[in-house]
């Protein structure tokens, strides 16, 4: 019965992507440990819940990614407009990263409250757009799990490419996981208000959904991190 | 005695006249106040339909 759930939630979430994933632009092998990344994401109209990138939405850039994003186009058009005329609800797209510490939304953009530059590598991030695209972005830096803390309660954790292939029951490190959820941005999805998804633990996770976000819910402070099963030592002989 | 009479009547008719006139064209007058007020009422609406976005806030999450 639960195999039959974990398939079926697999379709759910597959289907539900058209686009995700990326390429690796740096191995962690021969990058100090690090993996660099460009997310390749389809963007729903409205929210999405989706791995932030270094200084996103602006590194979506021909030079990052080798042509132009119609959304970065309209992001830069949208910050030319002077100060007094730019008005923040017109904005072509919205951004907010989730504090665990407060249990309250930083705005990101159109008003960076963090301060510039700030790389919140880890983290996933709300992104909301007036239309669907595509998008490409740089993710440099991802570190290994072992250095994704969770605080008590829910934390946005960036699906990035340590987790393909593994559940979260593999890469749970130190932490006694409550409930993960997973946010399916489709059109249909959010007229009938059934975004969440819940996830069970030993659900592997798909390469379709590299790139998007999880909100993982914890009651300690923990690390993420590659479990290692110790085998029972062997029984004694009779 | 008759000549007053329809005197009278006459000044009461042209005054009944005049009356009627003149609210005839108060009910013309507030019927374009009216429609000048709707039209008032309705260009700014258009173009704050047009021109116009909210500043949306992120969705709640799960209950459990």
């Amino acid at each position: 019965m639960k195999k039959i759930l974990i398939f079926l939630i697999s379709i759910i979430i597959t289907s539900a992507i058209v686009i995700a994933g990326g390429q690796i632009i740096n191995e962690p092998a021969t990058n100090s440990g690090l993996y660099d990344f460009q997310y390749s994401i389809h963007l729903y109209k409205g929210w999405n819940l989706i791995s932030y990138g270094e200084n996103f939405p602006f590194y979506m850039s021909e030079n990052y990614v080798g042509r132009a994003i119609p959304l970065y186009e309209e992001v830069m058009e949208y910050i030319q407009i002077p100060g007094l005329n730019r008005k923040k609800a017109d904005s072509p797209v919205f951004v907010y990263l989730y504090n665990p510490e407060t249990k309250g939304y930083i705005e990101m953009f159109p008003e960076n409250t963090l301060g510039e530059n700030t790389y919140m590598v880890n983290y996933a991030s709300w992104v909301y757009v007036r239309e669907e695209y595509d998008i490409e972005y740089f993710a440099p830096s991802i570190p290994p799990l072992e250095d994704i803390k969770l605080l008590p309660g829910w934390n946005f954790v960036a699906i990035n490419p340590h987790f393909e292939g593994n559940s979260l029951e593999d890469i749970k490190g130190t932490c006694n996981i409550q409930s993960v959820y997973f946010y399916n941005a489709e059109p249909d999805e959010t007229q009938r208000g059934t975004n969440w998804k819940g996830i069970p633990l030993d659900f592997n996770i798909p390469s379709e959904i590299v790139g998007l976000g999880l909100i993982v819910k914890v009651g300690d402070v923990c690390k993420l991190g590659t479990v290692q099963t110790i085998p029972p030592p062997p029984s004694i002989p009779n | 005695m008759m000549k007053k009479i329809l005197i009278l009547t006459l000044i009461l008719m042209l005054g009944l006249f005049v009356l009627s006139g003149c609210s005839t064209t108060t009910v013309q007058d507030s019927n374009t106040q009216t429609d000048t007020l709707n039209t008032q009422t309705a260009e700014p609406q258009q173009n704050q339909d047009a021109g116009t976005n909210s500043i949306p806030q992120p969705p709640a999450l799960p209950e459990e």
